[in-house]
């Protein structure tokens, strides 16, 4: 297991060294020019001075370089210093600056960050813990009504967009019903809004209940069809049979048997969903007006901020990669079949 | 010996039946499957001959007429110039199920090359194939957003700008989309050169060029047809994404994620406003969902005769 855990941890680097030189690429090479925005009276000496100081003139290699020592050294040391205290000799070095706001990328990271894992993380809880028993009892109950009408709630999952489904629910709950009923709910979600006592509470429950579940469907969608093949598989091993033939109880056999067995390749789906969602989440981010993560990346895209563009398109890559090691590791750790060392 | 031939060929004589025909019979029997080939069909040619017959232009602005609701004139209303919301849907349609085809059938060509290149050739496999996975490792929302962003200016100036933003559009959500076509067609590959007809054509020297598209080609069809239904949904979904986010087609040249992206600005005053291009998504996305559902059931021939 060590061994094996070893070998995929290795892989990791060359894949994320090709996906930073891709973005870096993708962002360097257009035809864009980061003194664009700036106004035409700048002389033009001036604005290749200002060229001159974003280091937009070295060579591009040069430039990969620096990008990469500034997220994979500096930022750390950084980050390690606020959290311990010490002084790491950070002082003076030149971090990675948004070309919008001129302060550092990471902060505006870590600012937009709470938000979109509160609403992201909930959503994915709530998911999985509506797709498991739709997929068990779906599956158990083969064609049944039950099926069917999970099959038809999957495949909407599937094809209703979640800037279609957030419109919707914008127009039932926020538009139609009028704002003084019960069932009202708020269309924007609220960042500076505290959880201090039980009425803040009931008010952040209530608008975090639309963008969850708009983002719950499209989760539940994939994983209840997963656990449902997973467990289809199963139900007709040898094995089952063997069980119920020693005299098991239906619910042993299928809660502790089947189910056990099924979830090996659910757990590694569920893990290797995380990163998507983080993708989607851009979409459901700008229709409730969440201002996480997502959000950042339209504004700092729609501004020509390359180096809050390149950091955020980065992170994202990171997070798809560690989470594919984290699904393989589980899936071998689960799995002694999949263990080939 | 010749009356026993004379026999046998009389007897039993049925035209030999193209297998094509088993898989439309099975693919008939398939409910969701025929509900959303017909609405699919629907669509398609709605949008297609629908704006010769429909008397509205899509750009016609009439100022005295605007924000209307649903009437006979105008069966779903006119936007705030005025212009009629129905020949918006049906123009904008074109340019959606246009963007899904091209770009589900670039990411079909590029996934089955590459799939067929790994699959038959055993040096190029470990080279395809880690190229596969890395691309799989992108983030492709945001890159399709940094991209568009960055190239939209340059190619509108060469193409013009709806010219331009199409080819844009298309390049990309093919570029970023082929990786599993190209698995499912290595892994149907590999199993295929097993086979004996294989081997029975390369023992009477069939070259490697006849071979792929003789032997190989045909046999991978079923794979890459449902793997064509799923590109089509994932395509238009990702063009409306990309509209909805702003970083479509330009305001003026309505596409169904555009007219989605406008109308939310009058949900207030107008909330039926978001529900028909809504709609036209994703029934679209359902019926051709539904499509590949039955295609993949028809395709399989263990599956078909049941």
């Amino acid at each position: 297991m060590f061994t094996f855990t070893i070998r995929r941890l290795i892989l990791t680097v060359p894949t994320l060294l090709f996906i930073s030189l891709v973005i870096f690429l993708i962002v360097k090479l257009s035809p864009s020019d980061p003194t664009g925005n700036l106004p035409l009276t700048i002389p033009s000496e001036v604005r290749e001075q200002i060229r001159e100081a974003l280091g937009v003139n070295k060579p591009l290699l040069v430039q990969y370089l620096l990008w990469l020592k500034q997220f994979f050294w500096l930022e750390p040391l950084i980050y390690l210093e606020n959290l311990t205290g010490w002084d790491l000799g950070t002082e003076g070095k030149v971090r990675l600056i948004s070309y919008q706001t001129r302060s550092p990328v990471m902060d505006l990271i870590m600012q937009r960050m709470p938000q979109t894992l509160t609403v992201v993380g909930t959503a994915y809880l709530v998911g999985i813990l509506i797709a498991l028993p739709i997929g068990i009892i779906s599956a158990y109950k083969q064609y049944s009504v039950f099926d069917q009408a999970g099959t038809f709630i999957s495949m909407i999952g599937f094809s209703v967009p979640p800037f279609f489904s957030g419109v919707l629910v914008i127009v039932l709950f926020s538009v139609i019903i009028p704002s003084d009923s019960f069932f009202w709910l708020p269309s924007i979600y609220d960042t500076t809004h505290e959880v201090v006592d039980w009425e803040s509470f009931k008010y952040q429950f209530r608008q975090m209940i639309m963008p969850v579940m708009v983002l719950a469907l499209q989760i539940t969608a994939q994983i209840s069809r997963f656990t449902r093949a997973s467990m289809l598989d199963n139900l007709n091993q040898d094995y089952v049979r063997t069980a119920r033939a020693k005299g098991m109880s239906e619910s042993v056999t299928v809660m502790k048997h089947v189910l056990r067995n099924s979830m090996i390749p659910v757990v590694t789906v569920i893990a290797l969903g995380i990163p998507s969602i983080f993708g989607g989440a851009i979409i459901t981010e700008q229709v409730f007006k969440v201002n996480g993560l997502g959000q950042l990346l339209i504004i700092a895209i729609q501004g020509g901020d390359v180096p809050t563009v390149q950091t955020l398109t980065f992170i994202f890559a990171i997070l798809i990669v560690l989470f594919n090691l984290i699904a393989d590791i589980l899936y071998g750790l689960l799995d002694p079949r999949i263990r080939y060392d | 010996m010749t009356e026993v031939t004379a026999t046998s060929a009389d007897a039993p004589k049925k035209a030999p039946r193209n297998q094509w025909w088993d898989v439309w019979d099975q693919f008939k029997s398939h409910k969701g499957a025929m509900l959303g080939f017909v609405v699919f069909m629907t669509i398609v040619l709605g949008v297609l001959f629908g704006p010769m017959l429909w008397h509205f232009d899509p750009t016609f602005i009439d100022i005295r007429a605007r924000n209307q609701g649903p009437s006979w004139a105008h069966p779903m209303g006119t936007d705030q110039l005025g212009r009629d919301t129905f020949a918006r849907m049906l123009s904008g349609g074109r340019v959606s199920l246009a963007v899904g085809m091209t770009a589900m059938a670039l990411s079909l060509v590029v996934g089955t090359f590459v799939g067929v290149l790994a699959g038959y050739f055993k040096r190029l496999d470990g080279l395809l194939m880690r190229t596969t996975d890395l691309f799989l490792a992108l983030p492709l929302l945001p890159l399709l957003l940094v991209i568009i962003m960055l190239f939209r200016d340059k190619l509108s100036a060469t193409f013009g700008p709806e010219g331009g933003i199409f080819i844009l559009m298309v390049s990309a959500i093919g570029i970023t989309s082929w990786m599993q076509t190209a698995r499912i067609v290595r892994g149907d590959v590999l199993a295929l050169k097993e086979r004996e007809f294989v081997l029975a054509a390369r023992s009477i020297g069939t070259p490697n060029r006849r071979m792929i598209t003789r032997h190989v080609l045909p046999n991978v069809l079923s794979p890459i047809l449902v793997s064509a239904t799923l590109g089509i949904a994932n395509a238009i979904i990702t063009e409306s994404a990309l509209s909805f986010l702003g970083l479509g087609f330009p305001p003026d040249f309505p596409t169904w994620g555009r007219l989605l992206f406008d109308s939310v600005d009058y949900l207030q005053q107008y909330p039926e406003r978001v529900i028909w291009p809504g709609l036209a998504i994703s029934l679209t996305v359902l019926s051709v969902n539904y499509m590949g559902d039955g295609l993949r059931d028809a395709l399989d021939p263990r599956i078909r005769g049941r």
